[in-house]
C-alpha cells in the first residue's frame, strides 16, 4: 500500500534558505514529502489554516514574532503538528526552553551536505510517528480569549462556536476584527463579554460565514481588555446547568474568592521512596528536631490548561506549561516500551519533592519541602 | 570521561527488578543494556533522550532536583543527572520488590565516576 504523502512545512526568515530547503529536501525525499515553505509567522499560520501540515521545521531567530513565541502559538493552536526547531544559534538555553514549549526536536543547522542528509533522516524518522488523537490529550492551554488573540493577529476569518451547559453562543472574526458576538438573547458585546466570561465550556473553530448582523465595530484589542476587566470585576460565570456535548467533564468552576484558599486535591498513592536514605542520615534526622514534608505549592488544572484549583502557586503559567511537556514526554517516551499508561513522575531534591500526576481528566503538580516539626504547625500535611 | 563511564557501564551486573538501563551523555549519544525481551535498546536510547530532556525542562523551571522517578503502570524508571550533564536511567518491574541495594551501588557507582573525573 502507497505511504501517505507527508506535508513538511519549513518557516525561516532566510529565503535563500527556504530555496536551498525546498530543493534538497525535495531531492532527498522525493514524492513522500511535499514541501512547503514560509519566511514568516504570518505566512506560517496561513498555510496551517488552509493544509493539515504533519511537520513544521521553525528556526528560533525570526523578525515579528520570534520561534519560541511562535511555538507557544502553535502549542495552543495546532498541539498535533509535530514541530522541530532548526536553528544556527543551539545554546543549551535555547534548547529546554524550545523543548518546554512543545518542541519534538532541537537540532542544530549543519554546514555540509552530510549534516542536511542527517537531518532529513531524522525529520524523516519522526514524521513515521502519528500523535495519537486523544492520548490521555497532550494537554492543550487553549483558552477562548488565546484564540481569538490568534484568529485576529493572524487576521483570520473564522466563526468560533461555543458551547457551556445549556448557553450556546457564537463570535464571528472577519479578517482580523470582531464583528458579530450572540448569545441566546444577548447581542453584540454584551453577549461577547458573557461568552468570554465563562469558566467552562468548549469551542470549536469554523470556516467563515456571513453573520446575521454586524453588531460589534470596536477594535479586538479593547474588546478582549474590556471584557478582562468585566471578569475581573464581576468575577468569573459559572456555565448554565444543563446537558454538555462535551466528551470531557466540564471543569467546576473556582470562585474569584477562592482562587487562593487551600483546597483537598485526590490523593496521590503513597509514593515510598525507591532509594532509601542512609543510616548515617537516619541517625542524624533522629539525632535533630523531627522533619517532615509540607506541602509548598499546589495546581490542578484540566486537559485544557484551565487552572482549576491553585495554591501559592508562584509561576501558574509555567507549572501549567511544564505538565504540558511532561504529558508529551511521558508518551514519547513510553514508545515501543511495554510501560503501560502513564502515571506520575516525581523529583526529589535535597530538601524539596516535586510530583507532577497526569490523569484522563486533569493534571496535578504538588512541590513540597521539609520543615522541622515546630515551623510547621497548620501547614497542610500532604 | 566518555569512556570510563562506558566501561563502567558494560560491566555492571543486573541485579533483582531490573529490565533494562540506559546512559545518556550530553553529546547526545547513548548507550543501553536490556535483560527484558519487551526493552530494545533503541527504545531505551529514545527513553533516555526524553530523560535527559526532562532534567534540561526541569532545571529552566528552577525545580531543584538530584533525582526523578517515572512511574509507569507496568514499570518505573528511576533517573539521575550528574554534574556533567550525563543521565543514567533504570527501568524497573512493578511485579516484584527491587533490589534496593543493588539499584543503590548502581546510582552511587555512577556518582561517584564524576567525582573521580572531577580530581
Amino acid at each position: 500500500m502507497a505511504q501517505k504523502r507527508k506535508r513538511i512545512l519549513f518557516v525561516d526568515d532566510e529565503v535563500g534558505l527556504l530555496d536551498f530547503l525546498q530543493q534538497l529536501m525535495g531531492h532527498f525525499a522525493g514524492p513522500a514529502w511535499e514541501i512547503f515553505t514560509a519566511p514568516d509567522v504570518s505566512k506560517a499560520l496561513g498555510i496551517l489554516q488552509e493544509q493539515k501540515v504533519d511537520l513544521l521545521v521553525l528556526d528560533i531567530h525570526m523578525p515579528v514574532v520570534d520561534g519560541l513565541q511562535f511555538l507557544g502559538l502553535l502549542q495552543r493552536k495546532f498541539p498535533n503538528v509535530l514541530k522541530v526547531v532548526l536553528t544556527g544559534d543551539a545554546t543549551e538555553h535555547h534548547r529546554a526552553t524550545c523543548l518546554s514549549n512543545g518542541a519534538e526536536l532541537f537540532l542544530e543547522k549543519p554546514r555540509d551536505e552530510g549534516g542536511w542528509r542527517s537531518i532529513f533522516a531524522t525529520l524523516h524518522e519522526l514524521t513515521r510517528f502519528q500523535p495519537e488523537e486523544g492520548f490521555r490529550g497532550v494537554l492543550r492551554r487553549v483558552g477562548l480569549q488565546d484564540v481569538l488573540q490568534m484568529e485576529c493577529l493572524a487576521r483570520n476569518s473564522s466563526v468560533l462556536k461555543i458551547h457551556a451547559g445549556s448557553a450556546h453562543g457564537t463570535v464571528f472574526v472577519k479578517e482580523g476584527q470582531i464583528i458579530h458576538a450572540q448569545c441566546g438573547n444577548r447581542i453584540g458585546e454584551d453577549a461577547f463579554n458573557y461568552l468570554m466570561g465563562l469558566t467552562g465550556g468548549e469551542f470549536d473553530v469554523q470556516p467563515f460565514t456571513a453573520p446575521p448582523a454586524q453588531s460589534i465595530s470596536g477594535s479586538w484589542e479593547f474588546l478582549l481588555m474590556e471584557a478582562a476587566r468585566k471578569r475581573d470585576e464581576q468575577g468569573t460565570i459559572p456555565p448554565p446547568q444543563g446537558h454538555s456535548d462535551s466528551g470531557f467533564p466540564t471543569p467546576t468552576p473556582v470562585p474569584a474568592g477562592e482562587r487562593h484558599t487551600p483546597v483537598i486535591v485526590p490523593v496521590i498513592e503513597a509514593a515510598t521512596p525507591l532509594i532509601e536514605v542512609s543510616s548515617e542520615d537516619e541517625a542524624g534526622a533522629s539525632r535533630g528536631p523531627s522533619v517532615r514534608p509540607q506541602v509548598e505549592e499546589l495546581l490542578v488544572c484540566s486537559l485544557q490548561g484551565e487552572v482549576l484549583h491553585e495554591w501559592q502557586c508562584t509561576n501558574t503559567n509555567g507549572r501549567v506549561g511544564f505538565l504540558e511537556f511532561l504529558s508529551q514526554k511521558a508518551r514519547q517516551l513510553a514508545q515501543g516500551l511495554p510501560l503501560g499508561e502513564f502515571d506520575r513522575l516525581e523529583v526529589n531534591g535535597e530538601n524539596a519533592r516535586v510530583v507532577a500526576q497526569i490523569q484522563p481528566d486533569r493534571a496535578l503538580f504538588v512541590r513540597t519541602g521539609r520543615v522541622t516539626a515546630e515551623s510547621s504547625e497548620g501547614a497542610i500535611q500532604p | 570521561m566518555k569512556e570510563l563511564i562506558n566501561q563502567w557501564f558494560e560491566q555492571s551486573d543486573p541485579f533483582e527488578g531490573i529490565l533494562a538501563c540506559g546512559v545518556r551523555y550530553p553529546d547526545q549519544t547513548a548507550v543501553a543494556k536490556t535483560w527484558s525481551d519487551g526493552f530494545s535498546e533503541v527504545a531505551v536510547e529514545n527513553a533516555m533522550r526524553c530523560v535527559a530532556d526532562c532534567f534540561q525542562v526541569l532545571q529552566l523551571n528552577r525545580i531543584p532536583l538530584t533525582r526523578t522517578r517515572w512511574v509507569y503502570q507496568g514499570a518505573l524508571l528511576q533517573c539521575e543527572r550528574r554534574p556533567d550533564g550525563t543521565c543514567l536511567g533504570v527501568f524497573l518491574t512493578r511485579e516484584a520488590e527491587p533490589d534496593l541495594t543493588g539499584l543503590n551501588r548502581f546510582f552511587t557507582e555512577f556518582q561517584a565516576l564524576a567525582k573521580t573525573a572531577a580530581l
